[in-house]
């Protein structure tokens, strides 16, 4: 991307970032593995175009509070709205709510045996009912933002780490989605190839989306982040500024979580 | 920012010396063990090749026994008036094939010296063959015995060497990278076979004035080797025209037609070509034309009608619809109605997910129309009374029965079997049990029993005035029972697409039935192809099963009723011939399948890591 983006992404999460209404709201959302308990009473909200890091060990739970966002995984206990609906068993709700939320996973998930364009297309055609030409217009569109309008043609596995994720971010885009969950998003790609997808991630949290991204880039968090949270045995512990929190953590467990990665 | 390489890469080390006798020495001889395994196995593949050849060339072989019964093994009892019938079949198939190589550009090019080294392997199997033959070696210990047959061998043997050795040597500095179109080469050995089909003489059956059978050599009749020739032109024509013009129309519309021409094909060539069907105009137009129509016109308003629908109304109206069309078994009606309504009913329940908008839902009330038209036109064909006579039992017998049987449970099998994989997998507990209990069940029964249960139970079950015919009650039987195998195969492949895949579908909102039709299913049905094929392989030939319901397919002609044959000759006892030439057949037919499959899966793999 240009420099002069990266300039601007100094001052994200500040002025000129107004935060609107909430997007998210959960209450109190527990959810169970078995008799492991995995989430122990989540209670956040998300404000539309902010911007949410959340870091944390592994196994803290972070993945599966986001995966709950869109019901990949199904909370038990609490309630969750999205843009006013809540995520209940009725999959009407379900697939309304999933077609406003974009997911970028870590392992990307590109359908291997369709061309880049066509994994893009495929949604908006067949869950927007667009016709396919205002569809693949629409690709190729975010195919451009996500610097690889060339790779349309090819398939998933003919590209690098990095194309992949940006086709995977294009492919949730595609769905003109109100907020996009990012899951680890650059944790399985080569160190190289992660600035290419943070990079359209900063871009993307500049344009206003609203986001909540899970990653162990502390760059990102501090950079781009209006919020972080840091989530351990299930529960948030902390949560602040990214000013706040790298600078000023309250909690003994987010001092020893940052002086072991830092 | 560039960086350069300053560093000049290193040559690569000279290739470690090669050769004939290198490559002996590292593959055949490397160890004690390995050299007694390359002796014995020697030893063992000249004895099987001996055997062979003085089984095909012993002087009391019977070979008149498959030449005169040629018509029986292909066709059985099909009017030979009508005869042009069957070579138009073989013509379709052959022009379509010949099309599809140009379209597809299949193709390609093999080295001169691979080439070389195929003819180079005929050549050394001739000589083989003049030495350990009948006449050979073996024929006699003190020397030959023949010395005539075993110098052609030998002869036509050292000449394709030579040939061969010169195609993989001449010009050595361009042989290495000159390459030959492998259609030519295929072209090259259909001139041949023709050449053969005129000039060699094979065994025909014959009597002497005084009455006694003897076999003489003959010219193959004049009834094969001309439509032979005629039609390896059509399909070498075809394929010239076809390239001249695939660069003028788009490939994505050529390849699409082609492909619905094969699928087409099938039920023209049986229903129409072959069968002749007696043209009823006053039934069409009383009866066809109004269901088709009304089935076409008011089904789509329907569709479209719960394609626009956002709510529940219009999965509502769908279950209706499925409830009807089930309840329409127990309702006396034509099949024709139950047909439709189910279809109906399928295109309804699919409407929500796949209705789409604009050219979409064109697409799709494009689609119901087509189905609707299809079948009316299928079931009006099969109905009516065919204009051939044929003597005997059955319509069709032969390799054309075996065929026919073939083709049609594979085809029908299909669908059922991914309904039933499905089921299995769904969530919802009533399918799983249905589908479990259905694989288990005709899994568990062998096809012998299946076939009888259809010859002799299904008539009892069916309601009264409803008959099927014999070929028919055995493409039932086989497609249900190769439907359960197709089933567990299509799982495996369900199984074996990752739960990222269904997430990320989710993820973007498509529904659980678009997930299966655009993500799972296809992913799935690649990954199976070679369990597929092998499943299509071991079909084709269990379809000589049906020989024990009183079906005279090929395997029936050469094992029981040409070996009892008395008129206009005596071929008792011939068996062995017949069986022999049976099992090449079926061999042929089964090595294509998996030429293709393999293609099939180079092409599919593109792309994926």
């Amino acid at each position: 991307m240009t420099t002069g983006n990266e300039e601007q992404t100094e001052t994200a999460g500040q002025p000129g970032h107004v935060l609107g209404e909430p997007m998210i709201i959960t209450d109190d959302v527990k959810k169970w593995f078995g008799d492991f308990q995995a989430l122990k009473g989540i209670t956040t909200s998300v404000k539309e175009r902010e911007v949410v890091v959340i870091i944390g060990p592994s196994g803290s739970g972070k993945s599966t509070f986001i995966r709950c966002l869109n019901r990949l995984e199904a909370h038990q206990e609490g309630s969750i709205f999205i843009d006013g609906t809540e995520l209940t068993n009725d999959i009407k709700n379900v697939e309304k709510i999933r077609s406003e939320v974009g997911m970028v996973f870590q392992q990307f998930n590109l359908f291997p045996h369709l061309t880049v364009l066509d994994n893009i297309t495929l949604a908006p055609q067949w869950v927007r009912k667009l016709p396919k030409d205002e569809a693949q217009e629409i690709g190729v569109q975010l195919l451009e933002r996500v610097g690889i309008p060339e790779q349309a043609e090819k398939y998933p596995g003919q590209l690098s780490g990095g194309q992949q994720q940006r086709v995977a971010i294009a492919r949730s885009l595609a769905m003109k989605p109100k907020i996009m969950l990012f899951d680890e998003p650059t944790s399985a790609l080569d160190p190289e190839m992660i600035k290419e997808v943070l990079d359209v991630m900063k871009e993307l949290a500049l344009s206003g989306m609203t986001m909540i991204v899970v990653t162990h880039e502390m760059g990102f968090a501090r950079e781009v982040a209006d919020r972080v949270l840091f989530f351990d045995f299930g529960t948030i512990v902390e949560a602040g500024t990214p000013e706040h929190f790298f600078t000023n953590p309250q909690h003994d467990r987010t001092k020893l979580f940052l002086s072991q990665i830092l | 920012m560039t960086i350069e390489v300053l560093e000049t890469p290193e040559l690569a080390p000279e290739p470690p010396p090669s050769g004939p006798r290198v490559w002996a020495k590292n593959n055949l001889f490397s160890s004690p063990a390995s050299i007694v395994l390359t002796v014995v196995t020697t030893l063992l593949v000249l004895g099987v090749y001996s055997g062979l050849l003085a089984f095909v060339f012993a002087g009391d072989r019977r070979w008149d026994a498959v030449t005169f019964n040629m018509r029986l093994l292909m066709v059985q009892a099909y009017p030979t008036s009508q005869f042009a019938r069957v070579w138009v079949s073989v013509g379709i198939v052959i022009v379509l094939l010949a099309a599809t190589l140009a379209i597809y550009r299949v193709g390609g090019s093999t080295t001169r010296r691979k080439l070389g080294g195929n003819i180079m392997s005929v050549g050394a199997a001739a000589v083989l063959g003049g030495l350990v033959g009948p006449w050979g070696l073996e024929a006699s210990p003190v020397g030959i015995e023949d010395p005539t047959t075993v110098s052609t061998w030998v002869g036509v043997g050292v000449v394709l060497l030579v040939a061969g050795y010169l195609t993989r040597t001449l010009n050595t500095e361009q042989a290495k990278a000159a390459t030959v179109p492998v259609l030519g080469v295929t072209v090259a050995l259909i001139t041949l076979v023709l050449i053969a089909m005129w000039t060699i003489e094979l065994p025909f059956p014959a009597r002497t004035p005084n009455g006694t059978q003897i076999s003489v050599q003959e010219p193959v009749a004049m009834s094969t080797r001309v439509p032979w020739t005629v039609l390896a032109a059509i399909g070498i024509i075809t394929y010239l025209l076809v390239k001249l013009a695939r660069d003028r129309i788009d490939e994505r519309t050529a390849r699409n037609t082609i492909a619905g021409l094969w699928v087409a094909s099938f039920p023209v060539i049986v229903l129409v070509v072959l069968r002749d069907p007696a043209a009823d105009l006053t039934r069409a137009l009383t009866w066809y034309v109004p269901v088709a129509l009304g089935f076409g016109v008011l089904g789509g308003l329907l569709l479209n009608f719960i394609a626009s629908q956002k709510g529940e109304l219009g999965r509502i109206l769908a279950a209706v619809l499925v409830v009807v069309a089930l309840g329409s078994i127990l309702v006396p009606m034509e099949w024709l109605i139950r047909f439709l309504l189910l279809l109906l009913a399928v295109f309804a329940l699919l409407a929500p997910s796949f209705g789409g908008e604009g050219i979409t839902r064109r697409r799709y009330l494009g689609g119901w129309l087509g189905t609707v038209t299809v079948v009316t036109l299928v079931v009006a064909l099969i109905t009516a009374p065919s204009t051939v006579e044929v003597a005997s039992a059955t319509f069709l017998g032969g390799l054309a029965l075996t065929l026919v049987l073939s083709v049609s449970a594979i085809v029908l099998s299909f669908p059922l079997g991914i309904l039933l994989a499905l089921g299995r997998t769904s969530k919802m507990p009533i399918f799983r049990l249905m589908s479990t209990t259905y694989i288990e069940v005709v899994r568990g029964v062998p096809l012998i029993t299946w076939l009888l249960v259809a010859f002799i139970m299904l008539p009892v079950a069916l309601p009264p005035g409803v008959e099927i015919g014999g070929v028919a009650r055995a493409v039932v039987a086989l497609t249900l029972f190769n439907a359960a195998y197709m089933a567990e195969n299509v799982r495996g492949g369900l199984q074996s697409v990752g739960r990222g895949q269904y997430e990320a579908a989710h993820a973007v909102g498509l529904s659980v039935t678009q997930t299966t039709v655009f993500i799972s299913m296809p992913q799935a049905l690649k990954a199976v192809i070679p369990a597929l094929v092998g499943q299509t392989i071991a079909l084709f030939k269990d379809t000589s099963l049906v020989t024990i319901v009183g079906l005279f397919d090929f395997l029936h002609i050469a094992r029981v009723v040409i070996p009892s044959q008395t008129q206009p000759f005596v071929f008792l006892g011939t068996i062995k011939e017949t069986l022999l030439f049976a099992a090449v057949v079926y061999w042929m037919f089964t090595f294509s399948f998996s030429r293709m499959s393999l293609r099939l899966e180079k092409k599919l793999g593109v792309g994926e890591r």
